[in-house]
């Protein structure tokens, strides 16, 4: 039998071929390598034509999965068809509303995306309360558009550096101890230390602030100096 | 090592309906310094695009920056809204590009050689899981990706403005669970959270999930302390958006790097402005 040179995880197992596929089938993951598109190249190396050309006419609204099942021999039958009439919702809020586990549902119903409660309940206190804290001002420049893939870290220093905390030779000041050096920073002969790992040599702190007095662009992005 | 840029011009027409494609000079700038930098130091890159971006370089002149240009993207994105997932091109691309090769944002530069290795998937940094960034993904909604259930909450996401996943079989895991979870969305009105979920941090969750190892560029508690290894423009865009003398200025430093680094694509500063 052909193995592909790449394989497929599907129960934590390594599949390169379709014997493989068929001991191990995983619906979920097999469905997911299907809307990824990736099943199809995997077919294709396999040289698979015929499973292909049944891939095709796979109803994409109708229960994937089952259809999915079907076609690798893993189920006798292929699906009921969904009823013409069967709802499926598009809408996001509705699609969160129907997705979420029950514990959500309710306090989703009774505040806003933003500021209901679920929020605070379902995040673990250890998932961020490490890094740099939250400010107010970071979610209003993600809606003014100046947002880049996640740019908390870099909001918190943006503030520390224009109030001039770095400046005044001081890490026990204004918006740096608040945010990214809780707990309080110190100095210490020709190092600067803080509680949450990073440490800054002086070397470091006089060509960061060179750094920044030479390209103002370097409080949005890093680096942005060397250019 | 070979890299790939990745360009659709999906979210732009998303956008701006009526409008004839353009890119920021700003932007074209930093993209034309990322490859000439990337070849001097690494070798070869390849621009991932559709075919309208293909034809706008091509008529702006600048498409010997790149190695070639190869226009495997569909303009439609194969659905996907592109709107809500402005960067699904980046996973398009890495799921067909058949070569191994890192992918560069054209917003970042690497100024050394790199010698990455061979076992773990590179990142540019990790991501603390800030909750307006990171909320709970659960509460995306997305239909059809039970695997959610399964994957660490906790993992740290990855940047990948740089992303080498040596690792193919790795590589389509990643891409096809974040593809399948982009088209489970739709449309959610929010362009951000959905986006950096299903490229960043699913990438972190999926590594711990499969115990792959992660190797970040940079510490992300160090970011902003001066260094010489990287660029990354990240905010600085809508910085210089919302400032001309910084845009300006980044400009006129861009051109003289150009000037001084790269004399033989001196054409690409004339380019450039002829466009605008």
């Amino acid at each position: 039998m052909k193995n592909c040179s790449w394989y497929l995880l599907l129960r934590g197992k390594k599949i390169y071929n379709i014997r493989e596929l068929r001991e191990s089938f995983d619906t979920n993951a097999v469905t997911a390598y299907y809307c990824g598109g990736g099943l199809w190249s995997w077919l294709t190396e396999l040289g698979e034509n015929e499973i292909l050309a049944r891939l095709e006419k796979i109803d994409n609204k109708g229960d994937i999965g089952g259809q999915l099942e079907f076609i690798f021999g893993v189920r006798p039958e292929p699906p009921e068809p969904l009823p013409e009439n069967t709802h499926i919702p598009t809408n996001s809020r509705e699609i969160i509303s129907t997705a979420l586990p029950s514990s959500y549902r309710g306090s989703f119903k009774r505040g806003s995306f933003r500021k209901s409660s679920f929020y605070k309940g379902s995040f673990r206190k250890g998932s961020f309360t490490k890094g740099v804290l939250l400010k107010g001002s970071f979610r209003q420049g993600l809606q003014g558009g100046s947002y880049r893939k996640g740019s908390f870290v870099l909001t918190s220093y943006k503030g520390a550096f224009a109030k001039g905390s770095f400046k005044q030779g001081s890490f026990n000041k204004g918006s740096f101890k608040a945010d990214s050096f809780t707990g309080g920073s110190f100095m210490n002969g020709t190092y600067y230390f803080c509680e949450n790992g990073v440490v800054i040599t002086e070397k470091e702190y006089r060509r960061t602030m060179i750094n920044l007095s030479s390209c103002p662009l370097n409080e949005y992005g890093y680096g942005i100096h060397l250019v | 090592m070979k890299a790939i840029h990745v360009n659709s011009t999906a979210p732009f027409f998303a956008r701006n309906k009526d409008k004839p494609y353009s890119i920021e000079s700003f932007s074209l700038y930093c993209t034309v310094i990322s490859a000439l930098q990337w070849r001097k130091m690494n070798g070869e890159i390849y621009m991932i695009t559709d075919s309208i971006a293909a034809d706008y370089y091509k008529k702006l002149g600048i498409e010997s920056v790149w190695d070639g240009i190869l226009p495997l993207l569909p303009t439609d994105l194969e659905g996907i809204d592109a709107d809500t997932f402005w960067a699904a091109g980046k996973l398009l691309a890495l799921r067909d590009f058949d070569d191994n090769a890192a992918l560069v944002d054209e917003d970042f530069i690497v100024w050394e050689k790199l010698e990455l290795p061979e076992n773990a998937v590179t990142v540019a940094h990790r991501e603390y899981l800030a909750p307006d960034v990171y909320p709970d993904p659960r509460l995306f909604g997305a239909r059809n990706f039970p695997i959610l259930e399964q994957l660490d909450m906790e993992a740290l996401a990855c940047n990948t403005a740089f992303l080498y996943i040596p690792d193919k079989s790795f590589r389509q895991f990643y891409v096809n669970h974040a593809i399948a979870f982009m088209k489970s969305m739709g449309s959610s009105g929010d362009r951000l959270c959905p986006m950096v979920f299903a490229e960043q941090r699913l990438l972190g969750m999926l590594c711990a999930y499969t115990s792959t190892d992660v190797n970040a560029l940079m510490d992300q508690d160090r970011l902003f302390i001066a260094q010489e290894k990287y660029t990354h423009l990240w905010g600085a865009k809508q910085a210089m958006r919302d400032n001309d003398e910084y845009r300006e200025k980044f400009i006129e430093r861009c051109r003289k790097r150009i000037e001084n680094d790269f004399p033989d694509y001196r054409f690409v500063i004339e380019a450039i402005e002829k466009n605008n």
